[in-house]
């Protein structure tokens, strides 16, 4: 996932942000005041992997026009677009390849768009001042992981691979499902996400979740929360983040997130009023997801695999993209313009009350979680669990 | 290393010329296995017993003398483990040409270090009459003092004549005063008299036809029984007014070097010693395997246990005995991680770890040192564990008992193969091993300890079955019967043999050699002291260092 945007933090006015504060700070008290009933048991992990939910089909038969094109065949065509002749196309796209492709080739795709009169524009900050040409290819495959979140079967609707349940919301991966760096399956993420978020782990305070269940061997009730640490992950030897490390959850307002829910034959259903949480730039920066669902799996060498649906607007995502700039088109062949109009197309909920557009797109996401610890940040003054007296010294002199 | 402009270098190599006479003096006067007799000139008496200084004593003096700031920059020739502890096999290696290299390379990056502008106001006592030359004055105030830190006891006079003569002349020839005193200063820190702890013996003056240590060779054996480092101030004030060849004086050395907390240093360099932990350095564990064995879990798991010998032995002045039963011990996250459990870290991301106190639960099987990370890693293969190794280390650590060395074309496929489905558990693995009749013997010594820690694998975690199977830890050791490694300990800890053995490793490490035949019974007296006192380490270190024996040469 590339850069999101920084919008929704700027816009807010200082005396908005204290009232939200003062919600926040409210909603804390609630949050944690849920979390207090002991539970019979309970499972803690740290978030080794958070990407979108991708499931290629063999063949590449859910992209029947085909994949979206490598980064030189995506910039090629741009350029070609905007009238640059095929030889300095050609020779300006040679450099792009596995770098940043130099200051020419950047100011020319970066200002494709062109105003009324026909002179150059920003194409991510205007990406209207490129035409739509329908460039970037839909997937139509009939399978994506996810959740039916507005409760109807429709046209553009999946069916889960796991639950075959119809009506699967995932607008997303039905716009963005035939990028090639976003192809992946259940076992083998796809490259452009998990290349952001193995970067991003390192440098972003640890996502958590702990789940609570009278007894996790049998159906019944569970309760899903996902924290913030105050702690980034650890690497093991092997360079993937170390198992049972002790994280202590940031009590930050925003980032308690409670889903409630069922445990059905070994795997979790829970449901959430809201999902917020808050990464690193580069992967994920403030992720809020409305209608949050989760469904989750013990795998048997004791980490959670799970996916995690819900609305966010279309416009973050757009965004996530556009601050990637020319080097995520070049990295990941994604025609950021095109991006726009595709997710706009896509977006499938929440119509604005003027336009009627819809300003939300349905998403999933794919979480891997491996075993670790959560403690309070309440006992960031006191040891583990008890303190050896220095001071009581019996030597005899 | 201090590096030197072009116009300065005529000078320098002036300089070097003299270091390089002293050098090949020091190189001359090296100690060998065979001739370690007479290396100091004038002795005022015959020549003991040598022992190379170990990389960590080298730091700590460097650090007392000179600050804690100074770093050594290079890696020391190995010690070779005799009788169990390095400290006695230090007295019994000597140094190769190229040791000898390492060694001078360090010294000039300690003497550049300790008069660099930053450090020479503190430890010149004196300012020189012109800094652009040499001032005899001043450079023998200061390599006396400094001298008698580096050599233990204060120089002789031709000695104090070799270093003036290379400062004067290195400093009139450089125009520097302190290039003078730093050729030096990287003198002295190649002379066998600093990498070699000489120890000097004259008539007893209270065992009547014996002989023992004179005053400053005591004062040096004390300090590093002690405090593994160089005798402080007071402690050579005691040599030189004669009051520490006195039972009251030596009383009240001792008492003093107990209550300091320095003590923590001495008592951690015994047990790395005998616990064999410089070995450490070298364990590694298939990533693949066994992930969160990283180099920092291993340094980790070091300090775990130390952290853990000290606080019991010095802190609680505990029981020896408790150390293979104790529920207390000291964790970072790192370790927690490794033995799955919680431990809060309140310290910044990519600061260093947290130390924190932590007492294992009743019941739970980790319990006393025989079953941290430290001891069941070492003691282990990179990619499985090894009741054979974890039970040899027991018997031969632990017990001072000898175990033989394996013969060597014994086959090892059924032990090594950790797949096979007939035999899941190393118990299994044994056992179908066992049955070759000239292993049979050895195992039945070393197995059923290690048997008993099979719960801890080969990188320290807990592991509740292998391969499916659960695992068996019932033993019996000497004709007594534990059930896991819980009840180890326990029995462990009640042997006669872990008390002696203490007492005889202690003794060692304090000598530098076995106790002699004739000491036999003060080593007696030790452990029935050693057993009165309750098994309190810090009284029996006391009680050695307060008997004359302790003072004795070998020859007695």
């Amino acid at each position: 996932m590339g850069s999101q945007n920084h919008t929704s933090i700027k816009t807010v006015s200082r005396t908005e942000r204290g009232r939200q504060l003062g919600l926040a700070l409210g909603l804390g008290i609630l949050a944690v005041g849920a979390t207090a009933p002991a539970q019979a048991e309970t499972r803690e992990y740290m978030m080794n992997w958070f990407i979108e939910a991708s499931n290629a089909l063999p063949n590449d038969t859910d992209c029947p026009q085909g994949l979206n094109g490598s980064p030189e065949e995506m910039v090629t065509a741009q350029l070609r677009a905007v009238g640059l002749s095929k030889e300095v196309t050609e020779n300006l796209v040679t450099n792009i390849t596995g770098g940043t492709g130099g200051p020419a080739i950047q100011e020319a795709i970066i200002y494709r768009g062109r105003d009324l009169e026909g002179r150059p524009m920003h194409a991510y900050a205007y990406p209207v001042s490129v035409p739509d040409v329908k460039a970037m290819k839909s997937n139509t495959g009939p399978y994506a992981y996810g959740f039916n979140l507005d409760g109807k079967i429709g046209p553009n609707d999946f069916i889960d691979p796991d639950t075959n349940e119809k009506g699967i919301d995932n607008a997303y991966w039905r716009s963005s499902g035939c990028q090639v760096n976003q192809r992946g399956s259940r076992t083998e993420p796809p490259t452009y996400g998990s290349r952001h978020w193995d970067i991003a782990r390192d440098k972003q305070a640890a996502w958590l979740v702990r789940l609570e269940a009278a007894d996790f061997s049998k159906d019944g009730d569970v309760t899903v929360h996902i924290f913030r640490a105050m702690e980034r992950a650890v690497r093991d030897a092997t360079g993937v983040p170390r198992r049972y490390w002790t994280f202590r959850r940031d009590p930050d307002a925003r980032w308690q997130n409670t889903f409630k829910g069922t445990i059905k034959n070994g795997v979790i259903f829970a449901e959430g009023e809201r999902f917020e949480m808050l990464g690193d730039p580069y992967g994920v920066t403030n992720l809020k997801l409305r209608v949050p669902k989760f469904r989750g799996y013990f795998e048997k060498d004791g980490s959670l695999e799970a996916v995690l649906g819900g609305y966010l607007p279309w416009k973050v995502l757009y965004m996530e993209g556009s601050n990637g700039g020319p080097n995520y088109e070049f990295m990941s062949g994604t025609n950021i313009p095109a991006l726009y109009y595709s997710l706009k197309q896509a977006a499938d909920a929440s119509p604005d009350p003027q336009t009627g557009q819809n300003t939300e797109i349905s998403t999933t996401w794919r979480i891997n979680a491996i075993p670790a610890f959560i403690r309070e940040s309440e006992q960031v003054t006191a040891p583990a669990n008890v303190q050896f007296s220095n001071t009581s010294n019996s030597r005899s002199k | 290393m201090k590096s030197f402009r072009s116009p300065r270098r005529a000078a320098l190599l002036a300089g070097a010329a003299v270091i390089a006479a002293t050098t090949a003096f020091a190189v001359a006067n090296f100690p060998s296995v065979n001739a370690a007799q007479e290396v100091t000139s004038a002795a005022a008496g015959d020549n003991a017993r040598m022992r190379r200084l170990t990389p960590e004593q080298y730091q700590r003096i460097v650090n007392d003398v000179f600050g804690g700031d100074i770093e050594i920059r290079g890696r020391f020739e190995p010690i070779p483990r005799v009788s169990g502890l390095l400290e006695v096999g230090s007295g019994q290696v000597a140094l190769t040409a190229a040791g000898f290299r390492q060694y001078y390379s360090i010294a000039q990056g300690v003497a550049a270090q300790a008069l660099d502008a930053t450090h020479r106001d503190i430890l010149v006592p004196c300012k020189p009459a012109t800094p652009t030359g040499a001032d005899a004055a001043c450079a023998q105030q200061f390599l006396s003092k400094i001298g008698e830190l580096l050599y233990r006891r204060p120089l002789f006079p031709d000695e104090l004549a070799k270093q003036m003569d290379i400062a004067t002349k290195a400093a009139t020839s450089m125009k520097d005063f302190y290039a003078g005193l730093t050729l030096s200063l990287e003198s002295m820190l190649v002379q066998p008299q600093f990498l070699y702890r000489q120890e000097t013996v004259v008539a007893s003056k209270t065992m009547p036809g014996t002989s023992e240590l004179d005053a400053y060779s005591k004062a040096t054996r004390l300090s590093f029984f002690f405090w593994d480092s160089t005798p402080d101030r007071l402690l050579f004030e005691a040599a030189r007014d004669g009051s520490l060849d006195t039972p009251a004086g030596l009383k009240k050395q001792v008492d003093r070097l107990v209550a300091s907390p320095r003590l923590e240093d001495g008592m951690r360099a015994f047990f790395t010693d005998m616990l064999n932990f410089d070995q450490l350095d070298l364990v590694a564990k298939d990533a693949t395997l066994y992930p969160n064995f990283t180099r920092e879990a291993s340094d980790d798991a070091r300090e775990q246990t130390l952290r853990t010998i000290s606080h019991h032995l010095v802190n609680q002045n505990g029981d020896y005995r408790e150390l293979f039963t104790t529920r207390k011990t000291f964790l970072t996250p790192m370790l927690g991680s490794l033995y799955r459990v919680a431990v809060v870290n309140d310290k910044p991301n990519g600061y260093p770890q947290k130390w924190s106190a932590y007492e294992y639960p009743e019941g739970d099987q980790r319990v006393g040192i025989l079953t941290h990370a430290s001891f069941v890693s070492l003691h282990s293969h990179p990619g499985r564990t090894s009741p054979t190794l974890r039970g040899k280390a027991m018997r031969e650590v632990i017990l001072c008992q000898r175990v033989p060395d394996p013969p060597p074309n014994v086959n090892f496929t059924v032990l090594q193969d950790t797949t096979n489905p007939l035999y899941k558990t190393a118990r299994e693995r044994l056992n179908a091993h066992a049955t070759e009749a000239m292993c049979t013997g050895c195992h039945k010594i070393t197995d059923p300890i290690g048997l008993a820690l099979e719960h801890f694998d080969t990188d320290g975690s807990y592991r509740q079955s292998e391969n499916g199977a659960s695992i068996d830890t019932n033993g019996m050791i000497d004709g007594k019967a534990f059930s896991n490694s819980s009840s180890l300990g326990q029995v462990v800890g009640q042997l006669p043999a872990a008390t002696s053995c203490l007492v005889n490793r202690l003794t060692a490490y304090g000598l530098g050699r076995d106790a002699s035949r004739s000491q036999a019974g003060w080593t007696k007296q030790l452990q029935g002291s050693f057993a009165q006192n309750g098994y309190r380490v810090t009284d029996l270190m006391k009680t050695i260092a307060g008997s004359p024996e302790f003072f004795q040469s070998a020859a007695n």
